[in-house]
């Protein structure tokens, strides 16, 4: 019973320790995640690609945001032979200012209509629960520690865009366009 | 058994079958940097995990309090009542009866650690035990029929450094060496019936707090990813140099450790382990334990130095419950049970051990 009461005593104080300090501390996960999304956007193409247009493809993400720190490690490592451009965005509006793909927070999902930015062009990268059936392209999810991802392919279709059948095959879940 | 535990005690050659073994089955890296990850395929990328991706330099802290329950007799692997033990008035005082029988003893230890990443591959870490043991015991001695000692100080303080050397997406191998140093006190007194009633005596070998010997420490690990299970394995050795101020040295000891690790959730992972180590017994002895004159100079069975070590076998569970998503903040519950004890002379038995670990990384 001492021994128990120990740890008891114990657990008290971990839970304690753990309300400080986690909010100081970094996320891995959202460098993952950042690290996935670039390497997803690599493979993502234009279905009918308008002569004249920038080779490059446009990837906004929030200013200011860890995911937006992550993607900017990403373009700096690859920068010199990768045609994406990042472009970080002050408000939600601007992810309508024609984004060929999209990293969205749950906040930035409040506030946006998934189905019209793919109308737009822009294919949507999220992690939020329910983020394909919400009309998002590309969902991120979280599958023990390891980062996933499933595909809405009525999304991309809509955004007129294609995404590498090698990317396809390492999908968790496929999902048929209608 | 006995077979595998004499290849153990060869412990260099073991360690060298571990090496061999290890690099023929590795591949890559499991501890990435952000920039690391950049360089990623996207098949790569998917097989990371969160709680792999690291700072380019990054502290942690640790506590842990350790319990060791330790009680009633063994002699190799044959189980001994207290009566067997206990020489009483009247029985044939042998070299395998004691006037003095501790019967269970406690150990308890809170370690504090604190390490460094110095590069990717490599990390330093120092921790200081503070080390608090109680043993009781029974005897025939008038007023010392049924009495506790106890003692508690900060051990013995180690330094190890740790390296890894193979990487691969689904596996990593490391290994570490250090050093332990004897800050622990080997002087720790109390009242036993040796002196009489309200005198103080040098307590027995297992009431000190350190070893008293620069010692010398060295693992060497592999896991490899399988799915949502992880395999691993770890040999580890403890190597003691010289003699102490009281003239003995604890006995080295040589161990390796199989595991098995639940991945398939975020927060929460199980786990099992089975260890093998076996310890040398001590070498030299402590004069002052001795009763002088006497035909068996040893009144209790560990105050004789050949009633150390042996050989266990344990069964062990584990979980590890992360604190927040990204686990720099985790809490890791180990116990254990040996399931096989052969150990030299007569000698209380393990019964059980049991940890808890507050892990944060910074």
């Amino acid at each position: 019973m001492k021994l128990l009461r120990q740890h008891i005593i114990f657990l008290v104080l971990v839970a304690a320790f753990s309300g400080v300090a986690s909010g100081r501390a970094a996320d891995p996960k959202v460098t993952l995640e950042a690290a996935i999304s670039y390497n997803l956007a690599r493979f993502v193409s234009r279905l009918s690609p308008v002569p004249g247009e920038p080779r490059a493809l446009l990837f906004c993400v929030r200013e200011k945001t860890l995911i937006a720190d992550g993607l900017r490690v990403m373009q700096a490592a690859r920068q010199n032979n990768h045609p994406l451009l990042l472009r970080e965005i002050s408000t939600p509006k601007g992810f309508y200012s024609g984004c060929d793909l999209a990293f969205l927070s749950a906040t930035d999902q409040k506030e946006l209509s998934l189905e019209k930015l793919a109308i737009t062009g822009t294919l949507t990268i999220g992690n939020t629960d329910g983020f394909l059936d919400a009309g998002g392209g590309i969902h991120l999810l979280q599958v023990g520690q390891k980062i996933s991802f499933s595909v809405n392919m009525g999304a991309l279709k809509t955004a007129k865009k294609a995404l590498s059948s090698r990317v396809l095959k390492l999908a968790k879940e496929v999902r048929a366009a209608l | 058994m006995d077979a595998f535990f004499r290849m153990l005690r060869g412990g260099a050659a073991c360690f060298a079958s571990l090496l061999i073994w290890v690099a023929f089955s590795v591949g890559v890296s499991a501890q990435v940097t952000p920039n690391e990850l950049s360089r990623l395929s996207i098949e790569e990328l998917l097989g990371v995990e969160i709680e792999d991706i690291q700072d380019e330099k990054r502290w942690f802290l640790s506590y842990e309090f350790r319990y060791l329950d330790i009680g009633r007799y063994q002699s190799g692997t044959d189980k001994l009542t207290f009566d067997e033990v206990q020489f009483l008035p009247g029985e044939t005082r042998t070299n395998s009866n004691y006037p003095i029988v501790p019967t269970f003893i406690e150990q308890k230890v809170h370690a504090f650690s604190l390490g460094r990443e110095i590069t990717d591959e490599m990390s330093i870490s120092v921790t200081v035990p503070y080390v608090m043991q109680q043993t009781k015991h029974i005897s025939f001695i008038a007023g010392f029929e049924e009495f506790e000692i106890e003692s508690s100080d900060v051990g013995d303080i180690s330094l190890l450094g740790q390296y890894r050397f193979l990487r691969a997406a689904s596996s990593h191998a490391s290994f570490g060496l250090g050093i332990s140093f004897p800050v622990g006190s080997i002087k720790e007194i109390g009242d036993t019936p040796r002196g009489g009633a309200g005198t103080l005596e040098q307590l027995p070998y297992t009431m000190q707090i350190g070893s008293g010997t620069y010692d010398f420490i060295a693992n060497l690990a592999y896991e490899k990813d399988t799915g949502q299970w992880a395999l691993g394995i770890k040999g580890s050795a403890t190597l003691r140099t010289g003699k102490n101020d009281s003239n003995y040295r604890l006995g080295n000891n040589y161990g390796i450790e199989l595991t098995t690790r639940f991945k398939g959730w975020s927060l929460i992972r199980p786990g099992l382990n089975v260890s093998l180590r076996t310890t040398e017994a001590i070498h030299g002895r402590d004069e002052s334990l001795l009763i002088p004159g006497v035909a068996f100079p040893f009144g209790a069975s560990i105050t004789d130095p050949a009633n150390f070590g042996g050989e266990k076998a344990k069964l062990g569970g584990n979980i590890r419950v992360c604190l927040q998503d990204a686990c720099t903040i985790n809490l890791n519950v180990r116990a254990a049970f040996p399931f096989y004890q052969n150990l030299n002379g007569i000698q209380p038995r393990e019964r059980f051990s049991v940890s808890t670990a507050l892990n944060y990384s910074f």
